[in-house]
């Protein structure tokens, strides 16, 4: 059950005393658009001063089964925050005994996220220039985050992700080839993982926050994990995330090339590009995945929402890219 | 690689039941409609290429069971045994086989995609 407005201003006010020994009253409450996996909220707030605050929760979200929850998601986000990755300070976690289910309070950062306005309006030219260079501080600051207190999050690997994945299409009963061979290719080739790290996730434009100077802030955490790092390169360079802007493979605005060299000079790690390559190919397919549960959520009337038939619509997309990305592996490594 | 779901009949029932039952706000109606403008004219491209995107499938599934040496021309079979993997020297003629499919796919779904 979605939390509401009467809630929120009943129970934070008096746990924020709590928690922090200042006085703290709402002024401001508003649901902002639902994502798929979190209940998020937009909070002004007088608490030794004015504040503006971001409030997720779990109450009320979907859940797509790769979510840690919003308890790990908030130590993921602090601990990446200490490795210099830019992100939200977290203010509070709920453990869910506070009345408002698991969730957690954050500062509001400055920025805009919308990947029309940040890849057209003249205004972002310089944060577009600097993108892959700071896209590629905040990774490596995210790769390096000691594990010590984030162990209890799940290890996903590409086998582990790719059977989740395999088997929500499975329950789907279409018959597809084009995922079913792409399937079969990333079995067979599914990199081990010889040193977890901790992995966002979900690093894709749309979820940076830039300002005209440049990346803010790394949003939403719901699909950390620990994991092999080059997930987050392959999953930036999806195509979905480039909008239209396919010649231009790191969110629609640079090239692979610009975003390895970046990442091995802020990492000093050396990039395999064929797992990288491996990862955007594993990703298209989750991207198919993800199309096929929005419409499925529809069909099976969990969601009577139209905007949620017609994405079942884009699933065509996915199946081109991921022949497009076979193509390309093969060529790249004569792969079989 | 069938059309996919939603159905042209579950598309055309789902504008339906939104037209019957439109949105309060102008905002998100108006984003609604945008929508169905783009439903309506993907059900009128299917109608117009749907059958002979069905039909380059069918000689397609022929031509894949016939290479992979499948006992039958079923998608089912042809999903089976795509999943198994270990494709190997097959895997690039079956791309080269598959890929212009996807495209007339696109042609249906989302022309501008490609671009």
């Amino acid at each position: 059950m979605a939390v509401t407005t009467e809630q929120i201003q009943k129970y934070l006010p008096s746990l924020l005393e709590a928690r922090l020994g200042v006085s703290c009253g709402l002024t401001g409450c508003r649901r902002l658009t639902a994502g798929a996996s979190a209940d998020t909220w937009w909070l002004e707030a007088e608490c030794a001063g004015p504040q503006q605050w971001i409030l997720r929760l779990d109450a009320g979200a979907e859940d797509l089964g790769m979510a840690p929850g919003k308890h790990w998601e908030a130590r993921a986000q602090q601990a990446a925050s200490r490795a210099g990755c830019p992100v939200a300070s977290v203010i509070t976690i709920l453990d869910g005994s506070e009345g408002l289910g698991e969730g957690y309070l954050m500062e509001a950062l400055s920025g805009e996220s919308l990947p029309p306005a940040l890849l057209r309006e003249s205004r972002y030219a310089l944060a577009r220039e600097r993108f892959c260079a700071d896209a590629a501080v905040a990774l490596a600051a995210i790769h390096r985050t000691p594990l010590d207190d984030l162990q209890q999050l799940p290890m996903l690997d590409a086998t582990a992700q790719l059977s989740q994945l395999y088997a929500m299409h499975k329950d789907y009963g279409e018959s597809l080839p084009v995922f079913s061979l792409a399937y079969g290719w990333l079995k067979d080739h599914a990199p081990q993982t010889a040193t977890p790290a901790l992995v966002h996730g979900d690093f894709r434009l749309g979820n940076f926050l830039l300002t005209e100077q440049g990346l803010n802030g790394v949003l939403d955490w719901e699909l950390t994990h620990l994991g092999d790092p080059m997930e987050d390169l392959g999953w930036l360079c999806v195509n979905a995330w480039r909008f239209g802007r396919r010649d231009k493979p790191v969110g629609g605005m640079a090239s692979r090339e610009a975003l390895y060299a970046a990442y091995e000079r802020a990492s000093g790690q050396q990039v395999d590009e064929t797992r990288v390559r491996y990862w955007e190919l594993l990703g298209t397919f989750k991207w198919g995945v993800i199309c096929q549960y929005q419409a499925y959520s529809f069909l099976r009337g969990h969601v009577p929402s139209l905007e949620r038939a017609a994405i079942g619509r884009r699933v065509a997309e996915t199946e081109y890219d991921m022949l497009v990305c076979l193509q390309e592996l093969m060529e790249l490594n004569h792969a079989d | 690689m069938p059309i996919n779901r939603p159905t042209a009949d579950e598309l055309e029932t789902a504008i339906e039941q939104y037209r019957a039952n439109p949105d309060n706000d102008p905002k998100v109606d108006g984003y609604y409609r945008k929508i169905i403008e783009h439903l309506d004219a993907l059900l009128e491209r299917e109608e117009e290429l749907g059958k002979a995107f069905a039909k380059g499938e069918q000689a397609r599934l022929v031509s894949t069971a016939e290479l992979l040496s499948l006992p039958e021309a079923s998608l089912q079979r042809l999903c089976e045994r795509f999943a198994e993997g270990n494709l190997g020297k097959s895997l690039p003629i079956i791309i080269e086989i598959w890929l212009p499919l996807a495209k007339e796919k696109l042609k249906i779904d989302n022309p501008r995609y490609r671009e």
